[in-house]
């Protein structure tokens, strides 16, 4: 690894998550030399590292999405803790991020080899055609310069990259189309006992919005996690013990981490590439890229540090053909923002989305055997789209496994109530088993539209020990969004009565003190309070369109002020349907990927 | 979806130290070896608060640990305190714990869990025992019976963790360990019929 930065590259990648890391193995598989330059640490690469992080998220207190990952001042990562409600006190500084309101943001990464693919979910639904078509056909947000056609044949290559389990005939709805010879390449994951329960308790049902009714259907969900295999598939098992991890064991941990590796992570990738051609050098904090007077990037400067607990580091430069910032949708438009480049629309950083993720919980009449399996293998796609979109956002519902997890912490929430009614002994251990395994929790992951106010900025004011910017984020939810809360109340309590389940035994509550406390005013003028958490899927920052004043990027991730800068992930996509944005984004890293290839050939 | 934000109210009730990687400890000094007779009371007490039977406590191989750790955060004189209290509780019982399960649950109810003292210590050993987790105890308990560097909220180990009765209690596993595997989600629980 040393004495490579003297080297000369035919491309710098900056990050090592899922799209850093399949543009990597694109570009080396075709000879192409490259260079990853990762601020985090490589810990997890042997099984055994890998092994360390389960100990420690089995000791943490909060079992939160970076609670397996030791926090490293020099390439720092927001934890969960650190979110606090905004509007009791702006800004917030606690974490890494600087939070200035007038909301909080719920969403953290992580900044580690692999990057947030260590503590990401899986989940990997397509978008449907229509999000990529949102203000021609419903007249808010903006369209895409692609249709999903375009992507179409992407989505088959990353669904094979990320190791996608399901079947396609479950995915076919809202136009979302496949080839004929195609399927995904592993089998469904299996549907928990839960979805069945709420699969048969809700045939037949339907919920109105304006003069059309939504049957309300329970799908498989497609997850990258290991499944039973199609055809020559074979799963991608653990990173250095490929026999581990070749089928979802039921682990039910797989936010924060899945013991057993059988949920994708951009590891497993970074494990294929070819040494002969690619590089990877941790602990290396891209500080500026420098540009030269014709507007091309001339090299990138990164900190490289020797260790997470000193700030001791050496400063460092290295030159590629092409450059491209993988780094997460906060730490690229950070980056580019630092270094002055690609920004002549002013739209870098603008635009921050996230899906809002609303949830609500009840007791079921009988058990629905939760705290077991992946944290979601259903949904209830029927809201992705549909006429109601002119009114409010698309929401995908996610039928939870895991009891009412965020909403109150079982189980340890619920044996420190029964304890402080002193019920101990037997009384104790059965009334555990028999409220708990009824706790069902239903989330809905909701679209939020592209605003220029909600963004990511610089400010010398906030550095962070290495002497780079600390992300400063400005963050609101417009009515569009909170009226599609409100809509999935809606669909909330129409799926519980339908159920059988008695308002007295529906607990959704929204609490002032929680970070994501807000009220909404309906049509008919009433005030009402809602409340919602961070998906983790940041969005926005460095848009696509199709001309250089209203976008960041083009259609290939390219920047549009400097022709070989790729600017790629998730921040590039200029609106975010209703679908977790990883497999996107992957899809779209092939398409630049092939590009890039044209411009080393 | 992931989960990111938290009910700050709930997390405080649960999680009340240090959060964002296991705390630095200081290794617990070795307490001497437990006489036989406090051992006995020991398993005898964390059964009558656990509802499970002594040789479920001891499978989990956790009993020594947990005996160690109380006693090193509440002090010898503490712990003797409450065996001694849980041996008057079953010679007042009838000198057998089994025999009339209601009447030593209104006896320990009163006698342990009702004590100022004694109670907060009971709870947290069940607690200890349900999720692997000491809480720290609650400050006026420590203001009247003095404050131990070692009372800490914090998950006593890894295996700890996965030894929590509470998994078994809901009838699932660890959330992150003993992976009942593939498709295993997908069966009837059945573990909850009446």
């Amino acid at each position: 690894m040393s004495g490579a930065p003297n080297e000369t590259w035919d491309a710098i990648i900056i990050g090592s998550g899922p799209v850093g890391a399949n543009v990597a193995k694109t570009l080396s598989d075709r000879g192409k030399r490259v260079l990853i330059l990762e601020a985090g640490r490589n810990s997890g690469t042997t099984y055994e590292g890998y092994l360390s992080y389960v100990d420690t998220y089995r000791a943490a207190l909060v079992k939160e999405p970076n609670s397996p990952y030791p926090p490293n001042p020099n390439a720092p990562s927001t934890y969960s803790q650190d979110i606090h409600n905004v509007q009791q006190r702006v800004p917030v500084l606690s974490g890494y991020q600087v939070e200035k309101g007038p909301l909080s943001f719920g969403s953290t990464y992580l900044r580690s080899l692999g990057g947030t693919s260590l503590h990401w979910l899986g989940t990997s639904p397509r978008m449907v055609p229509n999000d990529f078509r949102l203000k021609t056909l419903y007249g808010v947000g903006v369209d895409w310069p692609i249709s999903y056609d375009t992507l179409q044949p992407y989505y088959c290559r990353a669904e094979r990259a990320l190791g996608v389990s399901a079947n396609k005939a479950d995915q076919t709805h809202f136009g979302i189309w496949f080839p004929e010879d195609y399927d995904y390449p592993m089998e469904r994951i299996p549907p928990s006992y839960s979805d069945q329960v709420i699969a048969e308790g809700t045939k037949g049902l339907s919920v109105t919005f304006g003069d059309q009714a939504y049957p309300v259907s329970v799908t498989s969900l497609a997850q990258a996690r290991n499944s039973i295999p199609r055809g020559d598939y074979t799963p991608l098992g653990a990173v250095g013990a490929p026999h581990i991890g070749q089928r979802c064991e039921g682990n039910a941990s797989c936010i924060p981490i899945c013991p057993v590796q059988a949920k994708y992570s951009s590891l497993k990738t970074l494990a294929q590439l070819d040494r002969d051609h690619a590089t990877i050098i941790t602990q290396a904090v891209v500080s500026r890229l420098l540009i030269n007077e014709s507007g091309r990037i001339d090299g990138v400067e990164y900190k490289r540090y020797a260790a997470e607990g000193s700030n001791q580091y050496t400063t460092v430069t290295a030159a590629a053909t092409i450059y491209v910032v993988a780094a997460h949708a906060v730490e690229s438009a950070k980056l580019l923002l630092a270094s002055g480049a690609a920004n002549s629309s002013d739209q870098l950083g603008r635009n921050l989305m996230d899906h809002p993720f609303f949830i609500t919980w009840a007791l079921a009449p009988k058990s629905l055997g939760t705290f077991r399996g992946p944290g979601q293998t259903s949904e209830i796609p029927s809201f992705r789209d549909g006429p109601f979109r002119n009114d409010f956002a698309a929401f995908r519902v996610d039928l939870g496994n895991w009891g009412w997890d965020i909403a109150t912490f079982p189980p340890n929430s619920n044996v420190q109530n029964l304890l402080n009614a002193n019920i101990v002994g037997r009384k104790l251990r059965n009334q555990l088993g028999d409220v708990v395994p009824r706790q069902l929790r239903i989330g809905y992951v909701i679209e939020q539209l592209p605003e220029p106010g909600n963004r990511v900025t610089i400010d010398p004011e906030f550095m962070d020990p290495l002497g780079c910017y600390r992300p400063v984020i400005h963050y609101n939810v417009s009515d569009y969004t909170r009226a599609g809360m409100v809509a999935a109340n809606k669909v909330s309590n129409a799926v519980f009565h339908s159920m059988g389940i008695t308002d007295a035994n529906i607990f959704t509550h929204f609490d002032s003190s929680s970070p994501g406390y807000m009220m909404y005013r309906t049509e008919s003028g009433q005030e009402v309070p809602l409340s919602f958490y961070g998906s983790g899927h940041h969005m926005g920052t460095h848009r696509m369109g199709v001309s250089r004043t209203d976008s960041v990027v083009n259609q290939y991730q390219q920047s549009w002020d400097h022709d070989n800068l790729y600017v790629v992930g998730c921040g590039s996509m200029p609106t975010t349907g209703s679908s977790n944005p990883t497999l996107t984004a992957v899809a779209m890293a092939f398409m630049a990927a092939d590009h890039m290839l044209q411009q080393l050939r | 979806m992931t989960y990111s934000a938290h009910d700050p109210r709930t997390m405080q009730a649960i999680n009340t130290g240090p959060s964002h990687s296991a705390p630095q400890r200081t290794p617990l000094r070795t307490p001497p070896a437990p006489t036989a007779l406090a051992l006995e009371r020991f398993v005898q007490l964390s059964g009558a608060l656990t509802g499970y039977d002594h040789a479920e406590l001891y499978g989990t191989g956790m009993v020594d640990v947990y005996l160690g750790t109380l006693t090193a955060i509440v002090g010898d004189g503490m712990t003797g305190r409450l065996l001694q209290r849980w041996a008057d509780i079953v010679e007042e019982g009838g000198g057998d714990p089994h025999r009339e399960p209601h009447k030593m649950e209104g006896l320990l109810r009163h006698q342990m869990l009702d004590d100022d003292t004694l109670g907060p210590v009971a709870r947290n050993l069940a607690f200890l025992w349900y999720t692997g987790q000491w809480n720290q105890l609650p400050a006026d308990w420590r203001d009247a019976n003095g404050a131990n560097a070692l009372d800490q909220t914090y998950i006593i180990s890894p295996d700890a963790y996965v030894q929590g009765l509470v998994w078994q209690a809901i009838h699932s596993h660890p959330m992150g360990a003993k992976q009942p595997g593939y498709g295993s989600w997908a069966l009837p629980p059945q573990g909850n019929a009446p």
